[in-house]
């Protein structure tokens, strides 16, 4: 059914029961997000796409649009939620941008720079935090992670649906766990694609870093912002 | 794989949704979760290893590590604080020779844990799955020494031998004073096979708009109305359905389910069963936190004897699932992932569990206190509840009392009276504030809020309520309580998980004496930012024991504060940077000598 939704005052048709996200790029509205894949379910993880639907904070990524619905991104107060957010991953991590191979190709670095984030107001807190370099092919920088739980919901062994990637402990004690077994058993490809999905740099393929050159990485060459408005670019990579 | 966990394993379905069946058996068996057990049970339910281990390390009971032949778990909420808890956390490392946080022993692992639901009895320990209650130096003495005697848990708790499966063994265990008997609650048995017939014999549609008339709304704390939630279930297409009730009573300060399981299990049992005939339920599940694992044995011969009398087994019946320790359990979506064997993760809305919610079927999540106001409604009818309480906010509910009052224990209370009365009736010691509804919920001013009622418009109470006198801090119980939810966050999205460590560290400074004015300030904007963003009930309330204290107890903040100190900023710590140049000194010093 065709419904008719109000995005920070513009009219925007729609079907019924899409995902905000999606209508709002369509729209040409750029609502950031950090754990959310357009072609796969809603994790609602990272909350930086926090918009006020119907006057209420809501992730949008876990909105299905309804007529009538109004919404607000453009609003001051929202919009430095959205920031908050993204600097408190920035603070519970240790996020050293220009030593990371994935700088420019970060999709938690790319974020920042959309939502004008300069400094973190909250106290960095320098967790101790163990990489992992047991797999082959594999290696998990800790200190990136921001559990968005992507890996750990679409990456799986190919010929069982098993776990690769899974979160052990709870709260601020969680950490991402690699199934070292079924690692290695993952084909090239699917290893790219794992570090592909990662939006930062955790997941990260050993003897390939660094390769693309400062200029030309991802990021440098179209924003992130652009890049989500883009129909071709949402989906698939 | 040893033997032991290959014969548990054979005793269990290769079903997913039995895993922390699983994992509880060979804890039991072996004191914690070895790599190769957990090797063991991944190859028998088809999961990859850390798959089995992402649901063991979410649980606070289940342990990857040697934890000792006994683990204690010590409550450490902020009432046994009140009652000697030190003390008795003193005396345990003392008499156990091992310490908290520690490795543990052979013999011993000592834990702290949130609130075990005896707040009436604290401070408490739980034994394996025995609990022992009003500690003192002394008794924890007598205990541990029995232990290392050789006596088990149960024998030391037990020394008349009780069969555990009697109400008189809870009785001994937890001695809970219920000082109300009715209208809804505690009002003497019944003949529950002739109620629920009386209800089978109505049409289902009937038995709903009973429950609808009667303006029952869910008594865990949210108080969604009950009717609605079951007509939703029941117009969910799907023949298979189920009725869950959440005996996840994890709010500290809370009891009040516990007393209703040991004195009117059946009370809650039927009310389960009118529900499963309302939606069209074959199947019911009763959640037990694993803090009242000591209830499993009672709460299975009820069911038998229910199943003999002819009011389960024909169309309906209900298992026990246990919990193992996560306060976020107590969200309904995260209870039914647990259900299914996974982390108790809370799922994102919609689909609502009504329609998409155990094994992805409709289902009816209803709280311990609920089921049991159901039964009693079909009983004495719609009218009579709806004429209990205040409009919008109809019948009672129990409210479990605990700490500067003469009369601790459970009460069962008329929605619309006002907190002046309660205190009156619980003989409050010089009362300055009281916790409603736990953590989660509010604090309050008797000054300010001695007149406000107890009803969904004013004061909706989920049954904690927490008396503390003019001698208590209220900054140390309110860093009690952030620690309490950035221990139990879930973590699974950012403001609750990281947001919450920001504000615990911000309660810190001020109780420490090293906030500043513009610390308050950031405590409020950040609370709200948690409290706005995060996926579930859990972030969205966490923020409340500084919001409210803050609103209602200003000074407790403002006197702590840092001020101007000569020439230097209120926010320049002089002590602290010096300290911490001497210590970066030595520490660098220490690496070069390498």
């Amino acid at each position: 059914m065709t419904i008719r939704i109000e995005i920070d005052g513009k009219t925007v048709t729609s079907e019924e029961g899409r995902t905000l996200v999606d209508v709002a790029a369509e729209a040409g509205v750029y609502i950031p997000t950090l754990c959310y894949l357009p072609e796969h379910p809603a994790l609602g993880t990272c909350r930086v796409c926090s918009v006020k639907v119907n006057g209420a904070v809501a992730a949008a990524c876990a909105v299905e649009v309804s007529d009538g619905m109004r919404v607000e991104v453009d609003e001051p107060e929202t919009a430095d939620t959205r920031k908050a957010l993204v600097e408190m991953l920035f603070s519970e991590g240790n996020h050293n941008c220009p030593s990371c191979e994935k700088a420019g190709r970060c999709t938690l670095q790319a974020v920042g720079y959309e939502v004008d984030m300069v400094v973190s107001r909250f106290p960095y807190q320098f967790p101790q935090r163990v990489a992992d370099h047991a797999a082959d092919a594999i290696w998990l920088e800790r200190d990136r992670c921001i559990f968005c739980q992507r890996c750990v919901e679409f990456v799986r062994d190919r010929e069982t649906g098993k776990k690769i990637f899974s979160i052990s402990g709870r709260g601020a004690d969680a950490r991402i766990e690699i199934d070292v077994e079924l690692a290695n058993k993952m084909s090239p490809e699917q290893v790219r694609e794992a570090v592909d999905i990662c939006p930062v740099g955790t997941i990260l393929e050993k003897g390939a870093g660094y390769d693309e050159p400062i200029g030309e990485r991802r990021y440098e060459v179209e924003s992130v912002k652009d890049r989500a408005l883009e129909p071709s670019r949402r989906h698939g990579k | 794989m040893t033997s032991g966990i290959a014969t548990i394993l054979i005793g269990h379905e290769p079903d997913r949704t039995k895993l922390i069946d699983i994992l509880w058996d060979v804890q039991r068996e072996s004191g914690y979760i070895s790599a190769e057990a957990a090797a063991g049970i991944a190859d028998w339910l088809g999961m990859s290893v850390e798959d089995v281990l992402e649901t063991a390390t979410f649980y606070h009971f289940f342990h990857t590590t040697p934890s000792g032949r006994h683990r204690i778990y010590l409550s450490n909420t902020v009432i046994a604080k009140m009652h000697g808890y030190r003390e008795v956390y003193e005396a345990l490392e003392g008499y156990t020779g091992t310490r908290f946080g520690g490795p543990g022993s052979a013999d011993f692992g000592l834990f702290e844990t949130a609130c075990v639901g005896l707040s009436d009895h604290e401070p408490a320990m739980l034994i394996d799955d025995v609990v022992f209650t009003d500690l003192t130096p002394a008794s924890v003495g007598a205990i541990i020494k029995g232990l290392k005697r050789g006596d088990s848990p149960a024998q030391i708790a037990n020394p008349a031998g009780l069969p555990r499966d009697d109400v008189a063994y809870v009785d001994a265990l937890t001695r809970t004073t219920v000082h109300t008997a009715g209208p809804v609650f505690f009002c003497g048995d019944t003949d529950y096979s002739a109620l629920l017939h009386r209800c089978l014999a109505m049409t289902p549609e009937d038995v709903i708009a009973t429950i609808s008339e009667s303006g029952l709304r869910g008594l865990g704390g949210a108080g969604f109305p009950t009717g609605n939630k079951w007509k939703f279930c029941r117009a969910a297409t799907g023949d298979e359905k189920y009725i869950i009730c959440n005996a996840d009573e994890g709010e500290p300060g809370t009891f009040k389910d516990r007393a209703l399981l040991t004195y009117s299990p059946k009370q809650v049992f039927v009310g389960m069963a009118i529900a499963a005939h309302g939606v069209g339920a074959r199947q019911g599940i009763l959640y037990l936190r694993a803090e009242y694992a000591y209830l499993r044995d009672y709460l299975a011969r009820q069911l038998v004897e229910l199943r003999e009398d002819g009011v389960l087994g024909d169309g309906f019946d209900i298992r026990i699932q246990l919990g193992a320790g996560a306060y976020i359990c107590g969200d309904e979506t995260a209870l039914i992932e647990s259900c299914e064997g996974k982390r108790g993760t809370p799922r994102l809305k919609p689909p609502f569990p009504v329609e998409h919610g155990f094994l992805g079927k409709p289902t009816v999540v209803n709280n311990v206190e609920t089921f049991a106001a159901v039964s009693r409604i079909m009983q004495e009818g719609a009218g009579w509840f709806a004429a209990l309480g205040v409009p919008g906010s109809t019948g009672t509910r129990l409210i479990s009392v605990a700490g500067d009052c003469a009369a601790p224990g459970i009460y069962e209370v008329e929605w619309g009276v006002t907190l002046r009365d309660v205190l009156d009736v619980v003989a409050a010691d010089n009362p300055r504030a009281v916790q409603i509804s736990g953590p989660s919920g509010e604090m309050l001013s008797v000054a300010a809020d001695a007149d406000r009622r107890l009803a969904y418009d004013d004061l909706s109470c989920n049954g904690s309520f927490m008396v503390f006198n003019h001698e208590r801090d209220l900054i140390d119980i309110v860093g009690d309580f952030m620690q309490f939810f950035v221990d139990e966050s879930c973590g699974i999205c950012v403001p609750c998980r990281a947001g919450n460590v920001l504000l615990r560290q911000k309660v810190g400074l001020v109780a420490a004496g090293r906030a500043v004015r513009s610390d308050l300030d950031d405590m409020v904007a950040w609370g709200g930012i948690v409290a706005q963003t995060s996926r579930c009930g859990l972030g969205a309330t966490s923020p409340n024991p500084i919001l409210t204290t803050l609103t209602k107890f200003p000074d407790i903040y403002s006197a702590r504060l840092r001020e101007r100190n000569g020439d230097l900023l209120p926010s320049f710590d002089a002590e602290a940077e010096l300290t911490g140049y001497a210590q970066a000194v030595a520490e660098l010093a220490a690496q070069e000598s390498l």
